[in-house]
């Protein structure tokens, strides 16, 4: 037997128990995968995207596989806001674990009336606010392309609740460390880092795009490196904790984020190729500690060493 | 609905194109119904990455094994040809709602397209207990169209079609359907499942007849349990256009809620 580990780690004044959550859209809420996981293993739960009002999402096809990825374009599809408090906040605030909220709008004072009324609402632990997301006309990533837009967004959230929020970054703007660093002047308890990055597919023989709206967000193991390099930069960037998200399928995964300055980590694509995904690293992640002998996860966080 | 690890007893090629393949997993094939899929891992690599829905075919419940029948598309069925018997594949199911039965006065009308075939197989040997009917089978040659002495053996009348026209109807199999439908005036349930193309005209078929007709549809899937909604369809209902998720709503759809015209 090793020594014993603590693996808990704190995004602001949000205590995780474990450094592992799920990352937004991969894990619906919750439920549909409570029949083949135990939620209870987890650090923490992040829902699928709550809108003001219900999305249906975009036309079919809306996945495909691409080369150790796949590519989607969901566009955010959910119940709204009062199908969200109806049919799903029951069930999550019944669980042991952190649930935080992903909040998207195509205003932001869309995401403030979110915010404000689901501040009211018991088993919320916290909002991630996703100003990234790249397959919708309005809103998502578009948000998030001014610095000034986001720190008024943020501002303007903080104002209407008190619970940690933490903010969503794209990768495909360019400016990824100076809208952090917005968010963070905000007040953002938190950032995630990678949403996913915009991609391609194309049927050569109909000479389409496979998806119905051409481009998706690409995800899984192919943008790995990307995140982790995009990781390391903006924790750099600020001093709030970051949430590496972006290919992690393996412990091995978690830990190369952890070092590159990741305080936590979300896994998504990996659910859908094994729903045990999250428990396993939470597993391996015990396992390294107690073979290093490194008592606490978080003193591992951005421990990478560059060399001369 | 279960996730575990399923072994592979045999796997057969049946034809240039189709294999099936034998698993072991008692509760699969205790629990599964007609029109329920497995949700297969193909790789334990990242490449292909995602698993891949396979219709339930046919399952022997007091062995304890079940059977998919799939056919060569792409990187996921390529990687399952390659299994051999002794592999394990990680599996979660059985998924997905399935076939509704007919009621005692209707008789059945089965019509498969292609790999279509997979799941109304195990549906008109499931029936055969309760109520015969016909089976339409279309395919593109006769080297497509196999195990047509079992099905015929459980007491349905079996039409086959081929494009090339090497066996049976040549031409379509909606046409030996559209054929049969318009002399005969019986209480007839459509179960279908096929191409795209092939499914909008059974729609359309039962549609001018007043007939129920249930489609099982496909689609690329991700999670597979309802999560991701990445398998959307467009239908119509009560409440108008909604989209429902081939995976946990489906994959089998009245034919009259699915919009035909939105593919």
């Amino acid at each position: 037997m090793g020594i014993k580990v603590d693996l808990s780690v704190s995004l602001g004044d949000l205590k995780l128990k474990n450094p592992v959550l799920t990352a937004a859209g991969c894990f619906g809420f919750g439920e549909e995968y409570s029949p083949l996981v135990d939620l209870s293993l987890l650090g923490g739960l992040i829902t699928k995207a709550v809108s003001l009002n219900p999305i249906p999402g975009n036309p079919p096809p809306r996945i495909v596989e691409t080369p150790c990825g796949m590519l989607n374009s969901i566009g955010l599809a959910n119940p709204g806001l009062g199908g969200f408090v109806q049919d799903k906040l029951p069930f999550l605030s019944s669980l042991p674990i952190p649930v935080i909220v992903n909040v998207a709008g195509e205003r932001s004072e869309e995401y403030r009336e979110v915010v404000r009324r689901l501040d009211g609402a018991e088993g919320i632990d916290g909002y991630e606010i996703n100003i990234s997301c790249p397959n919708v006309e309005r809103g998502g990533m578009e948000l998030s392309s001014d610095p000034q837009e986001v720190f008024e967004l943020i501002s303007s959230l903080k104002e209407v609740t008190s619970r940690p929020l933490i903010v969503k970054l794209s990768p495909n703007l360019g400016n990824m460390s100076e809208i952090a660093q917005a968010a963070e002047e905000a007040g953002a308890d938190a950032l995630s880092a990678i949403n996913t990055l915009v991609g391609m597919a194309i049927d050569i023989g109909s000479k389409r795009p496979i998806l119905a709206r051409g481009t998706g967000g690409l995800s899984g193991p192919a943008i790995k490196p990307v995140a982790l390099a995009l990781v390391w930069r903006v924790a750099r960037a600020v001093k709030i904790p970051v949430i590496g998200v972006g290919g992690i399928f393996t412990s091995e995964d978690a830990l190369e984020f952890i070092l590159a300055g990741a305080t936590a980590v979300q896994v998504g694509t990996a659910n859908f190729v094994d729903p045990q995904a999250m428990p396993k690293i939470v597993k391996g992640l015990r396992d390294y500690c107690e073979r290093e002998e490194i008592s606490k996860i978080s003193d591992l966080i951005g421990g990478l060493e560059m060399g001369d | 609905m279960i996730h575990t690890r399923a072994l592979v007893l045999g796997i057969e090629r049946l034809s240039p194109l189709f294999y099936l393949v034998e698993l072991k997993s008692p509760i699969v094939a205790s629990q599964a119904k007609p029109g329920q899929f497995v949700h297969l891992r193909v790789a334990e690599n990242y490449d292909p990455l995602l698993r891949r829905p396979f219709s339930l075919h046919n399952t022997k419940p007091s062995q304890g094994t079940f059977y998919i029948l799939f056919k060569l598309r792409g990187k996921g069925t390529q990687a399952l040809s390659q299994s051999s018997a002794g592999e394990e594949l990680d599996l979660i199911g059985p998924l997905g709602n399935g076939f509704p039965p007919p009621s005692p006065d209707q008789l059945p009308i089965l019509v498969a397209g292609g790999a279509g075939i997979a799941p109304l197989f195990m549906l008109a040997q499931r029936l055969s207990s309760v109520r015969k009917g016909l089976f339409f089978w279309g395919a593109r040659g006769r080297e497509e169209i196999f195990l047509q002495e079992e099905i015929s053996s459980w007491g349905w009348e079996l039409r086959v079609s081929t494009e090339d026209g090497s066996l049976g109807h040549r031409g379509m199999v909606t046409d030996l359907l559209g054929a049969y439908l318009s002399k005969t005036k019986d209480d007839q349930i459509i179960y279908a499942c096929g191409p795209w193309g092939m499914l909008k005209e059974v729609n359309k078929l039962s549609k001018e007849r007043d007939l129920p007709c249930w489609v099982s549809l496909e689609e690329n899937m991700a999670c597979g349990i309802g999560a991701c909604w990445g398998c959307a369809v467009r239908c119509r209902v009560d409440e108008g256009l909604v989209y429902r998720r081939i995976c946990k709503d489906g994959p089998v759809f009245p034919a009259q809620e699915v919009v035909w015209e939105s593919r």
